[in-house]
């Protein structure tokens, strides 16, 4: 009887010390992957600055960044604004204030729904396409080819890429947010009948530069993130196609997530720093 | 060999991958010598290509030295280490071609890179030159390399290897994958290559037994991450190692 105790105490032990080595593990591995992460971004973006520069193929990834991601994002932003709109009309109607709904439409699109969407749509479809690329050059050994060549690849590769990324999304957010309030008008004022003076009116009074901006420039580090996210783990794939595919995944799925994180944070920054300087 | 005569060294060489329990190469001592056609053999997972990717530069080791044509490759800055590989040309196992890239640009690629005083035709002209002198024909030059077969890649990969008249030419098991005449072709192209390049060095990573004792002037063999008979084909021919005996045999008879 001791004994069978004995043995059930060595179990539970032995079961306990595999939890906490497993989310011992977990964590370290955590950590490990942020500080990888942090000195490749570092390491890329240090070399945006360094001879030669990668003009052409800042264009090109411009281009497939912000030129092929148009339509979805013209697509997902007229349906947005027109779904926004209607929500917020049928509960404004209930208080009397229809001729509010185009201001707090602007507001929600310019400062959150614009850069937010704008930053997992392009996550998805551009960022999965970087960690996809970098992954099957990595796995392909063309990665090695060119350090074998003499041409750095992060300053051929990711650089290039970040770059485009930072200046594409907040051209992409503002696309977003014309498309989202033409998309609020045209359900607000010729279906539901609202008064196009006092949809525009409003919007003119209510709606600040610095509404617009804030949402740009979250925008702009949104672009940094997933860039950065993608870039690294398509880089560092391994294991060949098993790999390409768990580099794309992890990259998606942690750019989206640290995107609507990394909003969060930015609001209140930039609401303290609005504050701060007594421009609201 | 002189200090002259020798274009990679490597000293007390060890590699892990697991923070030192195991050692993929284990105090391996090397010395290659320049201008000749050096072969390294052995059986899987004996540490054939991670040798390699340490003479490239590409893997750091854990301890010991490598200094190729007289340059300890990890006493030099990064900047240095990159301009450095100028001096190497790889053909990779699979090629390694650009895949966005039609085979006259993955030739024109490092030239672009280097050679920018040169104006665009005469890159052009180079690469042609390159591509023709791998033996491929010039109405596949416009082809990307999925449009490619295998040995054309390998004749792609090569004249992007030679583009920028490396010093060391290295391949990395050139004919895996590859039918008996396409490896015949490619061991021809290695000899070819070398002879029209005098003084240049080359190593070729390979398990092809066959291919080693046809081309090779000098032959390392590896066992267990470390140097098991290094020498000339007599030498290994002439060896009474056990394992340098079963290893001749067993390949020999399999081809």
């Amino acid at each position: 009887m001791i004994e069978v105790w004995k043995r059930h105490r060595q179990d539970v032990g032995d079961a306990i010390d595999r939890v906490f080595n497993a989310i011992g593990e977990r964590v370290a591995s955590f950590f490990s992957d942020v500080g990888s992460a942090s000195l490749f971004f570092y390491d890329s973006i240090k070399l945006i600055n360094v001879r030669p520069f990668r003009v052409q193929e800042v264009i090109q990834h411009m281009e497939f960044i912000g030129n092929q991601s148009v339509l979805i994002i013209g697509l997902t932003s007229a349906f947005t604004g027109m779904a926004l709109s209607y929500q917020i009309f049928l509960g404004f109607k209930l208080v009397n204030a229809t001729n509010l709904v185009g201001p707090t439409v602007a507001l929600g699109i310019s400062r959150e729904l614009g850069p937010v969407l704008t930053g997992l749509i392009v996550a998805a479809r551009a960022g999965g396409a970087m960690a996809a690329r970098l992954g099957t050059m990595r796995v392909s050994e063309q990665i090695d080819a060119l350090e074998v060549m003499g041409v750095d690849p992060k300053q051929y590769l990711v650089a290039p890429r970040i770059l485009a990324a930072l200046i594409t999304m907040p051209l992409l957010c503002a696309v977003f947010d014309f498309v989202a309030m033409m998309g609020a008008y045209f359900l607000c004022v010729p279906v539901l009948g609202l008064d196009p003076a006092v949809f525009f009116d409003k919007i003119s009074a209510w709606i600040h530069p610095g509404d617009i901006f804030q949402g740009l420039f979250k925008a702009a580090g949104f672009g940094l993130v997933f860039a950065g996210i993608c870039t690294h783990k398509g880089f560092t794939a391994s294991g060949g196609a098993k790999g390409v595919g768990e580099a794309t995944n992890t990259g998606v799925v942690n750019s989206m997530v640290i995107v609507i994180v990394l909003n969060f944070i930015l609001t209140n920054v930039i609401r303290f720093f609005y504050f701060a300087m007594g421009w609201q | 060999m002189t200090k002259q005569d020798i274009a990679v060294h490597v000293e007390d060489l060890r590699k892990s991958f697991d923070g030192g329990h195991d050692f993929v190469l284990n105090g391996l001592n090397l010395e290659i010598p320049k201008g000749k056609i050096t072969v390294i053999i052995g059986f899987s997972g004996t540490g054939k290509s991670v040798l390699l990717k340490h003479i490239l530069g590409l893997m750091k080791p854990t301890s010991g030295h490598i200094k190729v044509l007289g340059q300890d490759l990890w006493s030099m800055s990064m900047q240095e280490l990159i301009e450095f590989r100028c001096h190497l040309g790889v053909l990779f196992q699979y090629a390694a071609l650009f895949d966005d890239m039609t085979a006259i640009e993955n030739v024109c690629f490092p030239l672009l890179e280097h050679r920018r005083q040169l104006g665009r035709d005469e890159i052009l002209e180079i690469a042609q030159k390159k591509l023709v002198s791998s033996g491929l024909d010039p109405k596949h030059f416009h082809k990307l390399p999925s449009e490619l077969s295998g040995g054309m890649r390998k004749r792609v990969g090569l004249a992007r290897a030679l583009a920028l008249d490396p010093k060391i030419l290295l391949y990395d098991e050139p004919t895996t994958g590859l039918d008996p005449i396409l490896t015949e072709m490619v061991d021809d192209l290695i000899q070819e290559t070398h002879e029209k390049h005098a003084g240049s060095t080359s190593i070729v990573v390979s398990h092809d037994l066959f291919a080693a004792f046809r081309i090779g002037h000098y032959i390392v063999m590896l066992d267990k991450g470390n140097v098991l008979l290094a020498g000339t084909p007599e030498d290994f021919y002439n060896s009474e190692l056990e394992l340098v005996k079963r290893f001749l045999s067993k390949g020999l008879k399999h081809q």
